[in-house]
């Protein structure tokens, strides 16, 4: 009998998560030209924050002295989990607090690179930043378990029963992304968007008014990797588990494609983008076959097909719809309604009218 | 003291099987401005048709490069006419190259996946292997291996530079890859030279995919595994220059082999953190100097160490200084 | 909202997105209800066959992509077998497999999980490593799916659940191989091993075994990364390891290796002079003929031949079952089955026998049975009797070593090490 309460729940959450990175990769390369493709390295930070974070806050609060890394420790985590909720949600809470804060440290530090490097040898050396952080956690244990990683992170909503606590936790990602969408559209169209955005399309121009452009990377680096490592947080504790092998750059891919299927830009072509590519997912699964009633029975494994297909689904969006889904849109300022009112089509006029709205 | 003969024979021969895999990727990326991720994937390919060619059909090395290079090249050509031109012609920007490239990575390993599931041989080896000619101290043993593959990187870097200097289409793909639209207007036929490009670039991925199955076992992943080594070479050299990726690949490949045997030998640190040194290497290098090795000079090293670290210091602080 | 700019400029579009969005919402809502509605129709017409879904989560990609296939087959294998078994028993029932590729990840490992507990499967094949068993422990647990790991072997998972594994504990093979190398009067090893949690902790347990009283030997480890394309660098290390210990007859090499990394490795060891004369010993998963031609290069099977390949196998394994289970094997895919194969032909039987047994498609009867079965079962990696923690308890261990008649290459089993006495007895 299927259980679809398993794939909503699935779909909604890892929607969710998966556009909060997006979103934040957005805010990062749509509007400010930054593609940091170290995402995963701060979504991690995340994560470990909340797994380490739980492991030793649950083993001062009980005393445990063992190592923290078995399944009986787990187990221990998850029980004393049942019995504190309040605990645990209060650990959830300060976990994302917590995270943020690491984040946008560590986003403040990247936009070193950032200011001396051209856009794909960027590209690259965060991509190496992430894998050394990855191998470095997944050899040496005693950090975060190694390659087995930190299992038990419980639930923040186990008070509600395994099904309640599925079905609380992905209205809460929901409700988060909707905050992020909100929080990077106000951000997108408050003078700092419309700053990053001309730092993106003339950096020099920019400097030559007076910008700052160094202080607005390095703003919006921490401001986006602040909100990955919120979205790493949700993930520890939406999979229970943090393990460094799930850190990979792929990840940092999968969400790349999202930002770009959806229209790099565009806050809302980044949540179709991000819906699309989690659809796809779960439906491209045999179990979803198994639902609507096909046995998959191939001549090859239909997994490989999954990849083939998704890979597919990539090119061809890219190919029609190589603006996204959604493209880009202008932003909408009182300047902006003024040229338009005026029919006068002067790009950079609304640039430098924009920059002059925006209190000293 | 640790004996470095065994890590310097790993880094001729592993140096030299990244120069050639990155000298694709930068070609490519050159003339076509891709970051091309799929670029793993025709090493692969190139990977199985020495398989095949040796394994099944029982044909010498030869008769597997050729194989090779004809299997990858046309993965690339293909690839190249099916998704990334078109995307190219709609103007798309170097990360939705990025993007589309893994997609293609994608579709290829999994057919690469159906297709050996189905022959047999998802996991192999070639029956041609390295003999030790002469054995130096442990673990340093100088192989057939060990002349094979330098002397294709040398011949490929020897032929890549006549191309470059001598011929009209070499000229033609240098001219294109410093400006694309003057290179039009001037009368270079850049389809077909963005075709040889592709053909160029497979057939270079393919020869590195036969050496990689007489070196090492061969699976539908081989190629995406060694890709961030690629890359690595590919843009320690700047990302524009065969003497840049020449020496990407070769510090890529010494500063795994030397690294971790200094590190495993002298400190005790486990083999398993070698995947780190030379991601540490591309951060630390890139941090002091943002172009990479590209024209650098000895002069330049030289003055970077005098003034190392006050320079980056300095560099630090007027980034964020405030201006006027 | 409204402006006289919004219909100047972009208004159109505007309002085209939004009307898009909305189309959007409403596909996705459509899609869901009809989703929802096709899961709860009946399946068949009523009294006709009734199927189990049995779920398959085996990684096939990434640092699975060559050993995984061939894991997923030996499932394959029983479930194929025991549905033609039951049709021509005239039962109504049959086995649905669902196979999850996890891709080896603890996250993805849950991603397929949940996918699995979407559409109703309440007995599991998987998954594979400690550290996806670790990260869908919880989901078993909570859900009442029962699942056995064919290949989890870390001790540090022991823990009463929903989770059980076939394979036996490393422990036992840290104790078996020390009382091996201390028969073969080697007192020195060298150990070369994959870096995850397998090669780990195998590794790591023979390392605090051998080096303590009454062994007192000595171990140098070499770890390696499991993803990494070349292992030169590694055997470089070993070589230089193995020198140092004097390369003489007191020294010897252990290899914890899957396929790929292990073909390499052999090759590698083939061209260098310390470990060309040193004994070679294996873990269980170097008893597999991909090492022999035709599979492996001739040079590769005539150096672990000539090294003397020695290892531990759980189980009595020239039984009848494993015979036949090698056949069928090799009948239906054409290749030898991987030596965790085994395991996962015996977890799919397990799922299915104590399915049947309990008569009821039903996580905590499955869960209750299971031991039950275990009991009285004799499978392709020997008997299945579980401890209180729902882990393999106990195994005996056959030695085998690589030998060549002139013709065939093959393991030769020679003694048998016992768990409860922990002697090594020779055949």
């Amino acid at each position: 009998m299927a259980d679809l309460l398993f794939l909503y729940t699935s779909i909604a959450t890892l929607f969710g998560i998966y556009a909060i990175l997006a979103l934040s990769f957005n805010l990062e390369y749509g509007y400010a030209g930054q593609p940091n493709l170290g995402k995963v390295f701060f979504f991690s930070i995340g994560a470990y924050v909340a797994g380490i974070l739980v492991a030793h806050g649950t083993a001062a609060l009980t005393g445990y002295t063992g190592d923290l890394f078995t399944a009986q420790a787990a187990n221990a985590r998850l029980l004393y989990a049942a019995a504190n909720p309040g605990t645990i949600l209060s650990f959830f809470i300060g976990a994302l607090a917590l995270a943020g804060l690491v984040g946008a440290g560590f986003g403040v530090l990247a936009s070193y690179p950032a200011l001396r490097l051209r856009g794909d040898f960027l590209a690259i050396v965060l991509i190496a930043v992430g894998e050394v952080g990855r191998v470095f956690v997944r050899v040496y244990t005693p950090l975060a378990g190694g390659n087995i990683g930190i299992g038990g992170v419980p639930s923040p909503f186990v008070f509600l029963g395994d099904r309640g606590a599925r079905v609380a936790f992905s209205v809460l990602v929901l409700l988060l992304a909707l905050g992020t969408f909100l929080f990077a559209s106000r951000l997108s169209n408050s003078p700092l968007g419309r700053l990053l955005k001309s730092v993106r399309d003339d950096e020099l121009a920019s400097n030559v008014f007076g910008k700052r452009t160094p202080w607005v990377k390095a703003q919006i680096l921490a401001v986006g990797s602040g909100i990955a490592a919120i979205a790493g947080v949700l993930w520890a504790f939406w999979f229970q588990t943090v393990a460094a092998d799930d850190f990979i750059p792929q990840l940092t891919f999968l969400v790349v494609a999202m930002v770009l299927l959806g229209g790099a830009g565009n806050h809302r072509g980044v949540l179709v983008g991000a819906i699309t590519m989690t659809v796809l997912d779960h439906v491209t699964r045999p179990s979803f076959y198994a639902i609507l009633g096909f046995e998959a029975n191939l001549a090859f494994d239909i997994n490989y097909l999954r990849y083939i297909l998704i890979g597919l689904m990539i090119i061809l969006i890219l190919m029609f719809r190589p603006g996204g889904l959604l493209p880009e849109k202008p932003v909408r300022t009182p300047a902006l309604d003024i040229a338009r009112a005026l029919r006068r089509p002067a790009p950079a006029a609304d640039t430098l009218q924009a920059e002059r709205t925006q209190p000293p | 003291m640790v004996d470095l003969a065994g890590p310097l024979l790993d880094s001729l021969l592993l140096g030299s099987l990244y120069t050639i895999m990155a000298l694709g990727l930068t070609i490519t990326y050159k003339v076509t401005k891709i970051p091309n991720f799929a670029h793993a994937e025709f090493v692969t390919v190139g990977s199985y048709a020495g398989i095949v060619a040796v394994n099944v059909w029982g044909r010498g090395l030869a008769e597997a490069l050729l194989l090779a290079v004809a299997a990858s090249a046309g993965t690339a050509l293909l690839a190249d006419e099916l998704v990334f031109k078109p995307l190219f012609r709609r103007a798309a920007t170097s990360l939705h190259l990025l993007v589309a490239s893994i997609g293609v990575g994608l579709v290829v390993r999994y057919v690469l996946s159906i297709l050996a599931s189905a022959a047999g041989i998802l996991s192999a080896k070639s029956d041609l292997l390295a003999t030790t000619l002469v054995s130096v101290g442990p673990g340093a043993n100088l192989t057939t291996l060990h002349l094979w593959i330098p002397a294709a990187t040398a011949s490929a870097v020897v032929a890549l530079h006549v191309l470059f200097t001598r011929t009209r289409i070499g000229k033609g793909m240098r001219a294109m890859a410093s400006n694309f639209d003057l290179a039009r207007v001037s009368g270079i036929p850049t389809a077909r030279v963005r075709r040889i490009t592709w053909i160029l670039a497979g057939g270079l991925a393919g020869v590195a995919g036969t050496f990689w199955s007489v070196y090492a076992p061969t699976d539908p992943e081989v190629g995406w595994r060694a890709l961030l080594w690629t890359f690595a070479a590919s843009i320690l050299g700047g990302f524009v220059s065969v003497s840049g990726t020449i020496a990407g690949g070769y510090i890529v490949g010494a500063s795994e082999s030397f690294g971790i045997t200094i590190l495993n030998s002298e400190f005790g640190i486990s083999a398993s953190y070698k995947p780190m040194i030379a991601l540490v290497i591309i951060v630390a290098v890139f941090l002091i100097r943002p172009t990479g090795f590209a024209g650098l000079t000895v002069r330049d090293v030289l003055d970077g160490l005098r003034k190392f670290p006050g320079r980056t210091v300095a560099r630090v602080k007027s980034l964020f200084a405030s201006r006027g | 909202m409204a402006g006289a700019a919004e219909t100047a400029g972009t208004g159109g579009a505007a309002s085209r997105m939004k009307i898009l969005l909305a189309v959007l919402v409403a596909i996705i809502i459509v899609l869901a209800g009809a989703l929802a509605y096709v899961a709860t129709l009946p399946r068949g017409p009523t009294g006709g066959p009734v199927t189990y879904l049995i779920g398959v989560e085996i990684a096939i990609t990434n640092q699975y992509a060559t050993d995984g296939p061939l894991r997923r087959d030996g499932a394959y294998l029983a479930i194929d077998q025991m549905n033609a078994q039951l049709l021509a028993a005239g039962s109504p029932i049959q086995f649905q497999r669902i196979h999850e590729d996890s891709g080896g990840s603890p996250t993805g490992a849950t991603n397929s999980f949940n996918a699995l507990l979407s559409a109703g499967v309440k007995i599991v094949v998987g998954p594979l490593s400690s550290g996806e068993v670790n990260a869908v422990m919880p989901l078993a647990n909570a859900n009442q799916v029962v699942a056995i790991s064919p290949s989890s072997t870390a001790p540090s998972l022991a823990v009463d659940d929903y989770m059980f594994r076939v394979a036996p504990n490393d422990a036992f093979q840290a104790r078996a191989l020390a009382k091996l190398l201390q028969d073969q009067a080697i007192t020195k090893v060298g150990v070369i091993a994959r870096d995850d949690d397998y090669g780990r902790g195998l590794a790591n347990l023979l390392k605090s075994t051998y080096e303590a009283a009454p062994y007192s030997g000595q171990v140098t480890l070499v770890m390696y990364d499991p993803t990494a394309t070349t292992h030169t660098t590694e055997v470089g290390l070993l070589s230089t390891a193995i020198n140092g210990f004097g390369a003489d007859a007191q020294t010897a090499v252990l290899i914890i290796a899957f396929e790929p990394d292990g073909v390499d490795i052999l090759n590698l060891a083939r061209q260098d002079t310390p470990l060309s004369s040193v004994r070679w010993f294996g873990s269980e998963t170097l008893r597999r003929t991909a090492f022999f031609p035709p599979t492996a290069a001739p040079e590769i099977g005539q150096f672990v031949v000539q090294r003397n390949l020695t290892g531990f196998f759980p189980s009595a394994v020239r039984n009848p079952v494993v015979v036949k289970f090698e056949a069928d094997y090799n009948a239906a895919f054409s290749r030898a089955p991987s030596p965790y194969a085994y395991y996962s032909y015996d977890a799919a039987m397990l799922l299915m026998l104590s399915v049947l047994r309990a008569g009821t498609y039903d996580g905590p009867a499955v869960r209750a049975m299971l031991p039950v079965v275990g009991q009285t079962y004799i499978g392709a990696s020997g008997h299945k009797i579980f401890d209180q923690y729902g882990d393999y308890a106990a195994a005996d261990y056959r030695v085998w070593h690589a030998t060549f008649d002139g013709t065939n290459y093959a393991f030769t089993e020679v003694g048998t090490w016992f768990y409860a006495t922990g002697n090594l007895v020779w055949d």
